[in-house]
């Protein structure tokens, strides 16, 4: 077992490399640098020479390279070319605990409604329970986060005026860093964004905890479980479930991308002053170090959660470790 | 294919055995939901193809002074910030998406089958490297690549004067609107399924006696890779394609939402939806439709792509 982690490690490794180096190298290829303008005028070439020497902009390629890894094992992202008085860890670590926050509590709600969901409607088989649920999930699969959000911040916040239009009610100082008060300024502003991005995930584990549910009650050894003479829900839990879950582990990996480019989406619609939003803004201004640090911050999330998706998935099924 | 076929007409020798894909198409036939998908799909390609004799404005035509108008006898779904007719705009924007969807599913499909056939065939050091290789770019984080590549060209795009090969390139995205690039980056990054997938068939079908039958008739490489092995492996990689349409199509509407898919003022669902917000409060009519028109489609291809895998499924009896 552990072999099988430290080789999915060690393969992890050159993927994060070659991420970085074809990021930075792409940014460093885009024409037209950060400082040739400001506003409408353009600098004079003198004041664009000394910016480009000061942020070492005249080195190799490689040179470049170098220092910013350098950089990086030190935990410096470097300066950030729009806002000019902030370094990017400064915005990171702004806006990473409110990205965060959503993603984790969106990942919650997927999990704790659409796993349930699943179940129920594996149970009750071709009863009203299940066709509603079925046909709510297969809505809610088709629904993206851009039509969502609209809908949700009209139908709740402007009509019913239940919820603020947007913005992120959390205050700071955070508990650990991360962990915002349970404030109810602090729901009432978390709901609809939360719903835009959970809401499609939900679904689809849904759906997929319903099919191999059906699947696994079929199975002999459920059947011997019951032969033996187990309550009933001590065969759900202890043994269907157990497998039937398999599947949305497997799932889990490309929901965490799901998730994390979902917040693009629900950050720009609800204001929310998250990794996403600044994302978005950067690559429209050209800001290289805040650029890069974001997409490496995002990659590497990536790649440890698939990382560990991949050894949960082991972990479960003994048979892929010895692939 | 042709196993199948021949298993078929020895266990039920009084029926009557069609093709395996004429069989698997009544299958098809009978789930509705299906059917209903693929008419509508079919209407969709055809109001993309004749938008211009449908549509009642051309998508560009900006009468500023009907700024917001309601839906009414003028504007049957009402128009966006600047005038322009809401419905015609929604019919050009399905030669976006349909075009995303076909040139990303063909890109797709042609780079992955070739990859899995040859690597599933050949075996051995070749098929452990291309594995590796598959491996490692299947950790990388697609959608930001995606981004990164529509951020640069559209700075080359700005820059103009670009020669050579970027210059050809940008020329022919502005043919398409803009979209050229997000084509190709889409189609490249979910080959790697295709060739997954396929790659496992052909394992799976290499051992079997049709394939030895061929070549020890003497059948050369290519033609038993393509005559014998690509048909039968063709059925559950067009089954994911079709399921990942609907993720292309949403993913072009995320791109132009943002403001990286799409020129204006090509219109394209997501970004006429991303206009739509704007005047949220006040004209919620203009989000309306794009988001139905979305919503539908990705829809459709669900449930069409849920139908197909159904009908393709191997089940030996009807």
């Amino acid at each position: 077992m552990s072999r099988y982690i430290v080789r999915r490690i060690l393969a992890s490794i050159p993927v994060l490399l070659a991420l970085t180096f074809a990021v930075f190298a792409l940014m460093r290829a885009i024409p037209g640098g950060p400082f040739e303008f400001i506003g409408d005028k353009s600098l004079p070439p003198s004041v664009v020479e000394n910016l480009r020497a000061k942020y070492h902009l005249d080195d190799p390629l490689w040179k470049q390279f170098a220092d910013y890894v350098w950089d990086l094992l030190h935990g410096d992202f470097g300066p950030s070319y729009q806002y000019r008085n902030l370094t990017v860890n400064d915005i990171i670590e702004t806006s990473l605990p409110v990205s965060a926050q959503l993603g984790a509590m969106a990942l919650a709600l997927a999990l704790f409604i659409g796993i349930p969901a699943g179940v129920l409607a594996a149970l009750k088989q071709n009863s009203i329970i299940d066709y509603i649920a079925t046909f709510l999930a297969i809505i809610g699969v088709a629904i993206p986060s851009m039509v969502m959000g609209p809908l949700l911040i009209w139908i709740f916040a402007l009509k019913l005026k239940w919820f603020p239009v947007a913005l992120w009610g959390a205050e700071r100082p955070f508990i650990l860093g991360f962990i915002p008060k349970p404030t109810p300024k602090f729901f009432s502003h978390a709901v609809l964004p939360v719903t835009a991005l959970g809401t499609r995930l939900s679904a689809s584990i849904a759906r997929l905890t319903r099919a191999s549910l059906l699947q696994v009650i079929r199975e002999d050894y459920i059947r011997t479980a019951r032969a033996k003479g187990l309550a009933e829900w001590v065969v759900m839990v202890r043994h269907a479930l157990k497998n039937g879950l398999i599947p949305v582990v497997t799932i889990l990996g490309p929901m965490f991308a799901a998730i994390l480019t979902g917040t693009f989406v629900v950050e720009t619609i609800f204001g929310i002053p998250g990794m996403g939003k600044y994302f978005v803004t950067s690559v429209g201004n050209r800001d290289y170090p805040l650029i890069v640090g974001i997409t490496l911050i995002y990659g590497v999330f990536l790649v440890i959660a698939n990382l560990m998706v991949d050894v949960t998935y082991a972990w479960l099924d003994p048979r892929i470790r010895y692939q | 294919m042709a196993t199948r076929e021949a298993a078929l007409r020895i266990a039920f020798p009084e029926r009557r055995v069609r093709s395996p894909w004429a069989m698997a198409f009544r299958q098809l036939r009978r789930n509705r939901l299906a059917m209903a998908s693929a008419i509508f799909i079919i209407l969709l390609t055809l109001s993309a193809i004749f938008a211009k004799y449908i549509a009642p404005y051309p998508y560009d035509e900006a009468n500023l002074r009907d700024y917001y108008a309601l839906p009414g006898k003028k504007y049957l779904a009402g128009a966006d910030f600047m005038g322009r007719d809401i419905l015609s705009r929604t019919i050009y924007g399905t030669r976006v998406s349909l075009s995303v969807a076909i040139v990303a599913a063909t890109v797709s499909l042609v780079i992955g089958i070739t990859y899995g056939l040859i690597s599933g065939y050949f075996g051995g050091r070749i098929d452990e490297l291309m594995m590796r290789v598959v491996d490692f770019l299947y950790g990388i984080p697609t959608l930001i690549v995606v981004i990164l590549m529509q951020v640069y060209f559209k700075a080359l795009a700005r820059r103009g004067g670009a020669t050579g090969l970027a210059g050809l390139l940008i020329n022919a995205n502005k043919a398409m609107g803009g979209l050229l690039f997000v084509f190709i980056a889409m189609g490249l990054v979910n080959w790697i399924t295709m060739a997954r997938i396929t790659r496992g068939q052909v394992l799976s079908y290499k051992e079997k006696e049709f394939i030895e039958a061929a070549y020890m008739v003497g059948a050369s490489t290519p033609r038993i890779i393509f005559r014998h092995l690509l048909p039968n492996v063709l059925g559950p990689c067009i089954v994911q394609e079709t399921l990942s349409i609907p993720g292309y199509i949403l993913t072009e509407a995320f791109l132009s939402f943002i403001g990286l898919g799409v020129d204006p003022p090509t219109p394209s669902w997501g970004l006429m939806i991303q206009e739509g917000y704007q005047g949220l409060r006040s004209y919620p009519h203009v989000i309306l439709t794009p988001s139905i028109a979305l919503t539908i489609t990705v829809l459709a291809f669900n449930f069409l792509g849920d139908g197909l895998r159904d009908a393709l499924d191997p089940r030996l009896y009807e």
